[in-house]
């Protein structure tokens, strides 16, 4: 496991480098890893190769729960945070999100910071918060990775929690038929990070 | 071996003397065709800096971002009291490069960054330093500073941990061997 944490943190400074012959080297070291006799070892070389393919580490902790939209839909974050009444005056929340670039003809991913101001918090209580924050529509097909971060008073990023339930990964038929494998095991899960990934395809691909 | 390493190190000596006097003058053409004089430069950006967040796709816009208001806080900070702007940041040595290179990177490099970002950073007049935007009055520059640190911390980590073919084999024969 030394070895992985070694290769972690050698991907992580090739991807901020953009160090491509170096990400070509550790690419072909995880995929090769991927054959290892111990289970565990091949876990986290997958978990290494998501973030490679990413190109940020959100996954690193906890996996995406994804959630299937179409071009042309609503493009709406919203989440119900923990909220700490005593540096919620120092603090800051930014929204990283990871999307195909709005430019036509670029289809680069690119990396953008949105800072949720005030009228994108809705405070519930002492201890809950609402964030909601609308993108307007998905503009292309794609990964749309977002991630809530609070900022502390000493500079240091901290992803946030989610409380309760996260939304559902597929739309429900009926109320209490589901089909969805995300959220049976979201039962056990406790404090969810406040992330996710919407797969957006071409429009009219589910209709 | 020791001479000829010795030899190695004068020649990268000569290179980045080379460098850096190309750097400067060609930062001379460039500001006198614009007629822009030194007087005239309200704000220096650490060129290693700009770079890396250049290359980061978005990685480290935050941490840029604190770091120019940082900056740009603290350029008010001399304007406002008359002192002289801080003036370009100073180029490394090449001995300083030299050294860097050669010890192992665990403890030193940290220090020397950090101390040439501190030595950039710092708003010094003659020797008396006034700061109008401190941490006490505006708590927000803690924030600005911890995150624009991050940066110097990130660059001195793609110095210690870079990944090449000689990496890969490394790694592959220790897996192999398990």
């Amino acid at each position: 496991m030394k070895y992985l944490e070694e290769i972690q943190r050698a991907l992580f400074v090739a991807q901020i480098a953009d160090d491509q012959n170096g990400l070509y080297w550790i690419e072909k070291l995880l995929i090769q890893l991927q054959g290892y006799c111990d289970i565990s070892i091949r876990d986290q070389a997958v978990v290494l190769l998501n973030m490679l393919y990413d190109g940020v580490d959100w996954q690193l902790q906890e996996a995406f729960r994804p959630i299937i939209r179409c071009v042309g839909q609503h493009f709406n974050v919203k989440v119900i945070v923990q909220r700490n009444a005593k540096s919620a005056k120092d603090s800051q929340i930014f929204l990283g999100l990871g999307a195909p670039s709005p430019i036509k003809g670029n289809n680069k991913h690119l990396l953008t910071w949105h800072k949720i101001e005030d009228r994108n918090l809705e405070v519930i209580d002492n201890l809950q918060q609402e964030i909601s924050i609308n993108f307007g529509k998905f503009w292309k097909c794609g990964f749309y990775d977002w991630r809530l971060v609070s900022i502390s008073e000493d500079g240091k990023l901290m992803p946030l929690e989610i409380i309760g339930k996260p939304a559902p990964v597929f739309p429900h038929v009926g109320e209490d038929k589901y089909d969805d494998y995300y959220e049976q095991s979201v039962e056990e899960e406790v404090g969810c990070i406040a992330q996710g990934r919407f797969i957006v395809h071409a429009k009219g691909m589910r209709e | 071996m020791e001479e000829h390493a010795s030899t190695k190190d004068k020649a990268d000596d000569d290179k980045n003397n080379n460098e850096i006097k190309l750097a400067e003058k060609y930062q001379k053409t460039i500001l006198d065709e614009l007629k822009i004089k030194q007087d005239n430069v309200i704000l220096s950006i650490n060129k290693p800096f700009i770079q890396l967040t250049m290359k980061a796709n978005g990685k480290a816009d935050l941490y840029f971002h604190a770091y120019f208001w940082e900056k740009y806080l603290k350029n008010i900070d001399s304007s406002k009291t008359g002192g002289p702007l801080p003036s370009k940041v100073a180029a490394k040595s090449p001995r300083k490069k030299e050294r860097r290179s050669m010890v192992d990177p665990d403890a030193e490099d940290e220090k020397e960054d950090d101390a040439d970002v501190s030595a950039n950073d710092n708003t010094n007049f003659g020797g008396k330093s006034a700061n109008i935007f401190d941490t006490i009055s505006y708590p927000f520059m803690k924030r600005l500073m911890g995150l624009s640190a991050t940066l110097s911390k990130v660059i001195v980590n793609i110095k210690k941990f870079p990944f090449h073919e000689k990496m890969y084999l490394k790694y592959a024969t220790e897996f192999g061997m398990r």
